[in-house]
């Protein structure tokens, strides 16, 4: 089965994150209630803050989400996870999503690429 | 010269005890609480004053914000600290109890943090209350979503107040409060049972780190998280 992709646009304000991170839950409520995977893509930097301050709040604000699903679902199967993608070019990111996928995992936060080597786990 | 401290949350439980200390330790505060107990807070503690204040509406972070300014001028110590719950099931989770708890523990103190930008003296310090729980937490998706987001907000903002203002996070995890001891004996002990350190946190265990990241001691601190639970965060 094809994971649900949850792909955030760069928030710009207070309520845009707010909206994002509702939209993001309802999203994977109702993903893990029909069995599918979801895999949210987020920009690495965004988790230690690289970008913007409303984008660090959202992207960890769905790590959150996502570890929440894999805290409570592990057991019933769920997979929700987060990849957090290079700045640069990721590669291919429909194999990406496939190998997460297909490793059954849930609940984590995979950083791509070295831009956060040396940094804090995020 | 007296620091000035704006605690929100400061009614009650682990608010008022870091406003305890913070008062002991020679602050000037400031509580805000959108429960009218934070006025007999304020009183007891003597070197405070209070505003009841609901963060999530713009018109009252502006009533803290010009209070502050006429009363103190200026802020040294901004702990953000205000937070609810409303536990579900994931599945079950009403889309309403998902926004109502980011809206107060997330944005709420976001947006008192910018609010507050202008106010916040060189070297100032703002405190950010997240959760062991940022982890991940059993029947909380939006209590975790917007303890990690909190973090995230700490992580972005230090790198752009730097090196004006500090700004850090403080994880508490299992912590004896009204909610903790509501639990079923049995599953509280089971919880305890798995904290290294053999017992359950006391509030003031979070307010002596609070304390600690908003003194000059941690004048080399900015953007990090400083759990404080017993070692729960590394055991099995």
């Amino acid at each position: 089965m094809r994971p649900v992709l949850i792909r955030p646009a760069d928030p710009r304000s207070l309520d845009e994150v707010g909206d994002g991170l509702r939209a993001a839950f309802v999203t994977v409520r109702d993903a893990v209630a029909e069995g599918r995977p979801v895999v949210i893509l987020v920009r690495a930097g965004d988790l230690l803050g690289h970008h913007s301050v409303y984008g660090a709040a959202y992207a960890n604000g769905l790590a959150g989400i996502a570890r929440a699903a894999g805290f409570e679902g592990a057991r019933a199967g769920w997979q929700v996870n987060v990849v957090a993608l290079p700045d640069e070019d990721a590669g291919d990111e429909e194999a990406i999503i496939t190998a997460v996928r297909d490793l059954g995992l849930t609940g984590q936060v995979l950083t791509l690429g070295a831009g956060l080597a040396g940094k804090v786990i995020p | 010269m007296t620091r000035i401290a704006v605690v929100t949350g400061g009614a009650r439980g682990l608010g008022l005890a870091i406003a305890r200390l913070l008062a002991d330790r020679g602050h000037a505060l400031v509580l805000v609480d959108r429960d009218d107990a934070v006025r007999d807070t304020a009183e007891q503690l003597r070197t405070a004053s209070a505003v009841v204040a609901d963060l999530t509406a713009d018109e009252d972070v502006r009533r803290v914000r010009d209070f502050v300014r006429e009363t103190h001028g200026s802020v040294d110590v901004l702990v953000n600290n205000a937070g609810i719950t409303r536990d579900a099931r994931l599945a079950t989770m009403a889309e309403a109890d998902f926004t109502a708890v980011v809206e107060v523990n997330l944005l709420a103190a976001m947006r008192l943090t910018f609010a507050l930008e202008a106010e916040l003296r060189d070297g100032s310090s703002v405190v950010n209350m997240s959760s062991r729980a940022a982890l991940g937490n059993f029947g909380q998706a939006n209590y975790v979503a917007s303890k990690s987001g909190l973090i995230g907000f700490t992580r972005g903002l230090a790198l752009r107040w730097s090196p004006r203002v500090r700004v850090n996070a403080v994880a508490p995890g299992l912590i004896d409060s009204p909610m903790s001891r509501a639990m079923p004996p049995r599953v509280l002990d089971g919880l305890v049972a798995r904290i290294p350190a053999g017992r359950i946190g006391e509030p003031e265990d979070v307010a002596k780190a609070v304390a600690f990241l908003a003194s000059d001691d941690a004048s080399y601190i900015t953007g990090q998280v400083l759990t404080v639970c017993g070692g729960r965060s590394i055991a099995p």
